[in-house]
């Protein structure tokens, strides 16, 4: 009897729990990346550091391009890769089509004072007509393991979007292709160029909304309760510092989650003029992002692109005194084992 | 009579470099002294100075100089472990110690905002090797082999140039901090080993290497200047390949006589019968003309062995251009020549 009543009134007992995380939290993002940065410096305060860059001499004016966005349109003359229309991957279209050479342009001429608009040939110029790259990607989050993992489903080229009259308005998936998520080993000699991406700019910083699913739009309070929880009472799951370098201790995991500042109330009137007090926050109410760390590689014997992931830090927002905000940075890492 | 008593009396001032010059193949040595920019962020900026980067590879073991994939950090870490002998000079007769070379003094004035008073102290920073190593300095000797009609390079010793101020802090010049011994061991370049490759052309001012050579090591009689050999060569032997500079394709019998004995047709203005007239000229070209020479090397950083290679590649003629009036306009590799891998 006791059994019975104990699965009867289960769920009511419940109802005053913190929500669940399911065993396996899963959601669709889109970031876009600017990867080819030709100054090793500036790359760096982009999220950026090539990890390998190996080339060929071809001759003595020539060494094979250090650039993804020749790498890939050296594999797409070459019919080594195979692009589609759409982001699923669903309509296949080939190099002609998506860069057929010709742009129409409106010309004016100065006798007439007429606009014409004209055919005029473009020669493709990937390293400058690739502005960035489009990445369509499932993150997951295993509860019970405690680990993240990604799943790279399509990757575009975004060119420059025009209008009618050749202005700017945008930016726009040349063509969509699928890259790998197996890890290749870096020192291949097939593997010719790699990054490693932080996501530290401003379109690919995963902000939690985007992270819930719509369908489950509470899960985004869960998700990031299991991180605390985890963080808190799994000790046995490593956690590395804001720079990802140092694994943090017992002591220093528990003061990161649970901190309260000791600050001073200033009265402009009174005998004292002040007292002192505390403030215990949730550390979660400053959670409004999630930082991927993913390495790109290109293997150019396969001419293939793989995107494997390797960190995930909860970024957490920091405001001064006033309330205003100053900068975000890492809670903490977790690194992906491989 | 003297300069016979110096051509002998020669290898024996030079003990070091003797067993690389007695081969008597070699009939010309020169020691060259280059300065080199090696460390430029940019891979497009790179190229305009003669610089393309072949290989970078972040590894585990050095993860410390991931954010600064340059030379400098990668030599800097190498001494400072004491894993690179160093030295004060470059013939390597004082080792250098890396402690206080690597050390910065420097005197800051503190002001204190209570007393309003300048407090003087010194303070000890470490060195900063990207920003500090502002070029290179290589020593070596390029040498020119007869039978075959190609160069080759030994190195000798290199320095990172550092910035030399005087007490007010004005820039003087620059000046090597201390030396180091490469060699010229030529490196897989697909070596896990090898974390640092770049292909160098000597396009940058401080890198030309002069055919007006001041140090010559050896020369052999009738070898004054091996250009007059090696132009021999290209015009008569045709089994020995030299390459174009626009393809590195392998030119053509026809491509070589018309590279060394150009003609062409002149059009020339009478002022008084306002007749236009067409000549041909032979263009022959001497090689006493040629007045540079550009080195292909590469370089190669090992990390397991912390040595750094420098190997030669190939040498080019660099031909000056000059338009009607006789005046400079730019100048230009004439061929390449390659190096014996």
């Amino acid at each position: 009897m006791r059994p019975l009543l104990f699965c009867m009134l289960f769920p009511a007992v419940l109802a005053g729990q913190p929500p669940v995380l399911p065993e396996r939290w899963s959601a669709e993002i889109e970031q876009d990346w600017v990867v080819d940065i030709p100054s090793l410096q500036t790359e760096s305060d982009s999220g950026i550091t090539t990890v390998k860059l190996l080339r060929s001499v071809k001759n003595d004016y020539s060494v094979s391009s250090p650039y993804l966005a020749d790498l890939f349109f050296d594999a797409l003359v070459d019919e080594k890769i195979q692009v589609f229309k759409d982001a699923a991957l669903t309509t296949p279209t080939d190099l002609m089509e998506v860069y057929p050479g010709k742009e129409l342009v409106w010309t004016f001429d100065p006798e007439t004072y007429e606009e014409k608009q004209s055919l005029v040939w473009v020669e493709p110029f990937p390293i400058y007509d690739f502005k960035a790259w489009r990445l369509r990607q499932t993150v997951t989050y295993h509860r019970k393991n405690a680990t993240w993992g990604t799943k790279v489903l399509a990757v575009a080229p975004l060119v420059t979007l025009k209008n009618d009259r050749g202005d700017s308005v945008g930016l726009r998936p040349l063509c969509w292709f699928r890259p790998e998520n197996t890890r290749p080993d870096l020192r291949s000699d097939d593997v010719v160029w790699a990054k490693t991406m932080v996501g530290v700019q401003q379109k690919n910083e995963v902000p939690v909304d985007l992270l819930s699913p719509p369908e489950n739009s509470d899960s985004l309070p869960k998700l990031l309760v299991a991180l605390k929880d985890m963080a808190e009472n799994d000790l046995h799951v490593p956690l590395f510092d804001s720079s990802d370098e140092h694994l943090l201790s017992p002591g220093e995991r528990s003061s990161l989650i649970s901190r309260s500042d000791a600050f001073i109330y200033c009265f402009t009137e009174g005998p004292n003029g002040e007292s002192t007090g505390v403030i215990r926050y949730d550390v979660l109410d400053n959670i409004h992002s999630i930082r991927l760390v993913q390495i790109w590689y290109w293997d150019d014997r396969r001419r293939r692109l793989s995107v494997c992931l390797d960190a995930v830090a909860p970024m957490q927002n920091i405001f001064d005194n006033e309330g205003n905000f100053r900068f975000s940075r890492p809670l903490f890492y977790m690194r992906v084992k491989d | 009579m003297r300069l016979l008593l110096f051509f002998l009396l020669l290898p024996a001032l030079l003990p070091a470099q003797s067993s690389f010059l007695k081969d008597p193949d070699i009939v010309w040595a020169a020691e060259i002294e280059q300065d080199w920019m090696v460390d430029i962020p940019s891979l497009d900026e790179e190229w305009d100075y003669g610089v393309s980067t072949l290989k970078l590879l972040r590894t585990d073991r050095n993860v410390p100089d991931w954010m600064s994939p340059y030379l400098a950090g990668l030599v800097f870490s190498a001494a400072k472990a004491h894993k690179l002998p160093i030295f004060e000079d470059p013939f390597f007769k004082a080792p250098a110690n890396p402690e206080s070379l690597f050390v910065r003094t420097d005197t800051i004035v503190m002001f204190d905002p209570d007393t309003y008073e300048e407090k003087i102290q010194v303070i000890d920073n470490d060195l900063d090797p990207v920003h500090a190593f502002k070029a290179w300095r290589l020593r070596q000797i390029l040498a020119y082999h007869r039978k075959s009609a190609t160069w080759s390079t030994t190195v000798e010793a290199i320095a990172p140039l550092v910035v030399v101020r005087n007490a007010e802090g004005d820039s003087l010049g620059m000046s090597p901090l201390f030396w180091f011994r490469p060699d010229d061991k030529r490196a897989k370049l697909t070596s896990n080993y090898i974390v640092w490759a770049k292909l160098v052309r000597s396009k940058q001012k401080g890198n030309y290497v002069s055919m007006d050579v001041r140090q010559p090591v050896k020369i052999t009689d009738g070898f004054q200047n091996p250009l007059r050999h090696l132009f021999n060569v290209m015009a008569t032997d045709m089994k020995t390949p030299f390459y174009s500079t626009m393809d590195d394709k392998v030119l053509t019998p026809v491509e070589r006589t018309s590279m060394l004995s150009r003609s062409d047709t002149v059009v020339t203005f009478d002022p008084e019968t306002y007749e236009e007239k067409m000549r041909i000229v032979h263009n022959d070209i001497n090689p006493e003309d040629i007045k540079n020479l550009r080195l292909y090397q590469t370089w190669y950083w090992d990390e397991r062995r912390n040595r750094l290679s420098i190997c030669l590649d190939a040498v080019a003629p660099i031909r000056d251009i000059l338009d009607v009036d006789g005046n400079f306009r730019y100048s230009m590799p004439l061929f390449i020549r390659k190096a014996r891998k």
